[in-house]
């Protein structure tokens, strides 16, 4: 090998490093980054909105009252069709691989999601990792509504259903569980229950004077709420649960982590005690007597006391146990009233069909399980252990109440 | 004779099991799904525990004529025309599996990476770059692959427990309830899975320490067995039969779910430049064997003259599989023959 080859050689080999490239490169200046998607229904088309990041106004800091998002939507016979709709509204194109939550209107969850789902699990750069959530009214509102706190309302979104723990009154559904359950028998869909409002839902109702309503210049939704969840019959949105009941149904799920149960006190009836809820178990067992379908849940949590707005303490023997008796009661009511719910429906959102199906398969191939569900008798065992109360040993008692 | 390089058993090692790890992982799921539901693991079980037999025979056989591929030593065995006849099987089948995984390479590559690349312009290049590795010997082969291997070993098990989160037991229940024939069906597949330990038959002579050979094959099989039926359980638990018998690349998309903490999420772009080096080191090895292969049998002095005519033969593949789909209709023919080849092996081991 002479010197001049070896030298030709090396020249090509730098210039490998320079001058390679993606020739067929998107550059950030060019895709917009869509956050949040929402998907509605207007007639037979669908309308799809779409939040795309600013990053400049993003980068800015104080922008001034300008959100650093901008919400645009696309119409079309399908979701995909809505999707490229949007490419003509929007000088950028839509990046999807950072999107954090996705949208449905009621709509749309009525009519069925499983034209909508197919889009969502093919996309090359949707991930099925993605939250969704279904929304009360059209996901228009909820995506134009302009909480506090977080300048991105997709992500707002995102973070309300991870700090959800803070009560467990609504699930946490990924795209992967929604698309698990549309496609297994023996459990059928739930989605959590979002809504925008002018104030929060405890409020009574604001007074619609005249004044700013009637201007025309409607004011955007600052309050988003993630409470309850909508229960599915195959793809279809058939009912809502409020909070209670989708505690329930979470508890038989096993996905009650954190959250707070009330219960009178045992020792000073007309005061409460509040419960944190530490852990949850639950044990389906699926049992066949008579030629009859039985099924027994087990649950049983732990629970911190976390305040006590009486004077008398709880922490003897027998006043423990009887706070264990009611808290393990209230567990109950709670499941129960997801069952009853469940049942009325004749939807198994429990998932109870698909603990039948793994314990007895021969069966499973022979029933028509949606058509039994309602009539299957359901037993609730529910248990409660109490640790001792975090960081006092006793309430705060008046000098009056003391005994001597 | 030309001087041929050595390779160390631990080479040996990684190779069979990037061998049998291999391609077919981003699939295999889905495979096993269609056929046999939740009892995969089974069929992989027993597809592992068969072909650890087989690996018994292949080590004992190829000790007895050592410094011997399989093409040399078979007609001293069967008498020259029989003998060259299941060596010209085997070497034809090498170049099978390699002109194959060449172009399921050449495909992922396109469709993941490259995608707007002509695909005459990835596989040229990718043929040109193989020609050039199987020019330079198995013992380059055999290096890159010991450099690899752990990293890329270590990367398909941080997948897997990324997953942990998402994984629920009763997706994998109930047990048992497949049909005999479809189980037979899937063993099949699985004993063709791991069929691919026959390369062994091609390295053996080059192995320095051939004594050490028969424990380290087995317990490449064994690792591979493990991380297959990791890569099934996880993929169900995650997916759920009905999903993930729904899916193109099953494992791809249960690395996409990987989550670690807040932080470390959307790292399927480095598991599929893991793959991709899987899927590399797959195709030197086959190329080579395939190339070896046909040196000994036509008794040629070099075996690098031959690379020549021989590496353009995935281009010609090009035409009969066209298209994707037809790719993957290619990789059913392949576990078909590939079972073939393997009770055609087992028979003449016994007679031997």
């Amino acid at each position: 090998m002479s010197a001049a080859y070896k030298k030709f050689l090396l020249l090509v080999l730098i210039s490998i490093i320079f001058l390679s490239g993606c020739w067929d490169r998107k550059e950030i200046n060019q895709i917009g980054f869509a956050v949040g998607l929402g998907i509605d229904k207007d007639g037979d088309d669908y309308q799809i909105i779409t939040q795309m990041a600013l990053p400049a106004l993003l980068e800015g800091g104080g922008g001034g009252d300008e959100p650093p998002v901008w919400v645009v939507g696309g119409k079309g016979r399908t979701v995909f069709e809505a999707i490229r709709d949007v490419n003509t509204r929007s000088a950028r194109r839509p990046f999807w691989g950072h999107l954090n939550v996705i949208v449905i209107g009621e709509e749309v969850a009525k009519d069925g999601l499983i034209p909508v789902i197919d889009l969502l699990s093919r996309g090359q750069e949707l991930r099925r990792s993605n939250y969704i959530v279904v929304a009360q009214g059209k996901a228009r509102d909820i995506l134009q509504a302009q909480p506090k706190l977080e300048s991105i309302n997709a992500i707002f979104i995102s973070q309300l259903i991870e700090n959800r723990t803070g009560q467990s009154v609504a699930p946490a559904v990924t795209i992967n569980d929604l698309l698990i359950t549309l496609s297994s028998s023996g459990i059928e869909s739930v989605l959590p229950r979002i809504s925008a409002l002018g104030q929060e839902s405890f409020l009574p109702p604001k007074k619609e004077a005249g004044g700013d309503s009637q201007e025309g210049e409607e004011k955007p939704k600052e309050i988003l709420e993630l409470r309850g969840a909508g229960i599915f019959k195959n793809d279809k949105l058939i009912d809502w649960m409020d909070e209670e009941t989708t505690r329930g149904h979470l508890w038989v799920r096993e996905k009650v982590n954190g959250g707070i149960i009330v219960v009178e006190s045992p020792s000073e009836p007309g005061t409460n005690i509040s419960l944190e809820i530490k852990s949850n178990k639950s044990k389906i067992t699926p049992r066949v007597e008579n030629g009859k379908i039985a099924i027994d849940i087990n649950i049983s949590s732990t629970f911190n006391l976390v305040e006590n707005t009486g004077f008398v303490s709880v922490e003897s023997e027998a006043t423990m146990q009887d706070l264990r008796q009611r808290a393990s009661e209230a567990i109950r009511r709670e499941v129960n009233k997801a069952i009853k719910k469940a049942q009325e429906n004749k939807t198994d959102i429990l998932g109870l069909g698909e603990h039948v199906r793994v314990q007895y398969p021969e069966m499973w191939r022979e029933i028509q399980w949606s058509e039994l569900f309602h009539t299957v008798e359901i037993r609730v065992n529910t248990e409660a252990v109490i640790q001792e109360a975090a960081m006092t040993l006793k309430p705060i008692t008046p000098p009056s109440q003391r005994s001597k | 004779m030309i001087k041929r390089g050595t390779i160390s058993p631990r080479q040996v090692f990684f190779i069979l099991i990037m061998l049998l790890t291999g391609i077919y992982i981003l699939i295999l799921p889905r495979h096993m799904v269609t056929m046999v539901g939740t009892d995969g693991w089974l069929v992989l079980l027993v597809g592992g525990l068969v072909s650890s037999l087989m690996l018994f025979f292949i080590n004992r056989i190829s000790r007895k004529f050592p410094g011997k591929t399989v093409v040399e030593f078979a007609p001293v065995v069967m008498g020259p025309f029989l003998g060259k006849i299941l060596g010209g099987i085997l070497v034809v089948y090498y170049t099978f599996l390699a002109a194959v995984s060449l172009r399921i390479f050449a495909e992922m590559l396109k469709s993941v990476l490259l995608s707007d690349t002509p695909r005459w312009v990835v596989v040229l290049a990718l043929v040109a770059l193989i020609t050039w590795i199987v020019q330079n010997g198995l013992e380059d082969i055999a290096r890159f692959t010991e450099l690899l291997a752990p990293i890329i070993l270590l990367l398909l098990i941080a997948a897997l427990l990324g997953d942990l989160r998402y994984m629920e037991a009763i997706r994998l229940r109930p047990m048992f309830q497949t049909e005999p024939f479809s189980l037979l069906e899937g063993f099949i597949s699985s004993l063709s899975y791991f069929g691919i330990i026959i390369v062994l038959l091609m390295l053996y002579p080059y192995v320095n320490a051939p004594k050490k050979l028969t424990i380290t094959s087995l317990l490449a099989l064994a690792f591979a067995v493990i991380i297959t039926m990791g890569f099934f359980m996880g993929t169900v638990a995650t997916f759920g039969i009905y999903e993930t018998g729904r899916m193109a690349w099953p494992v791809i998309e249960l690395v996409k779910m990987v989550r670690v903490g807040e932080f470390l999420e959307r790292v399927e772009s480095l598991f599929l430049s893991v793959w991709l080096s899987i899927a590399f080191i797959n195709v030197s090895v086959l190329a080579f064997c395939s190339v070896s292969g046909w040196t000994q049998l036509i008794n040629a002095e070099n075996y690098r003259k031959l690379t020549y005519p021989i590496m353009p033969l995935p281009l010609i593949l090009k035409s009969l599989a066209q298209r994707f789909i037809g790719c993957l209709r290619l990789i059913q023919v392949e576990f078909y023959l590939w079972f073939r080849y393997y009770a055609n092996n087992t028979a003449f081991h016994i007679c031997s």
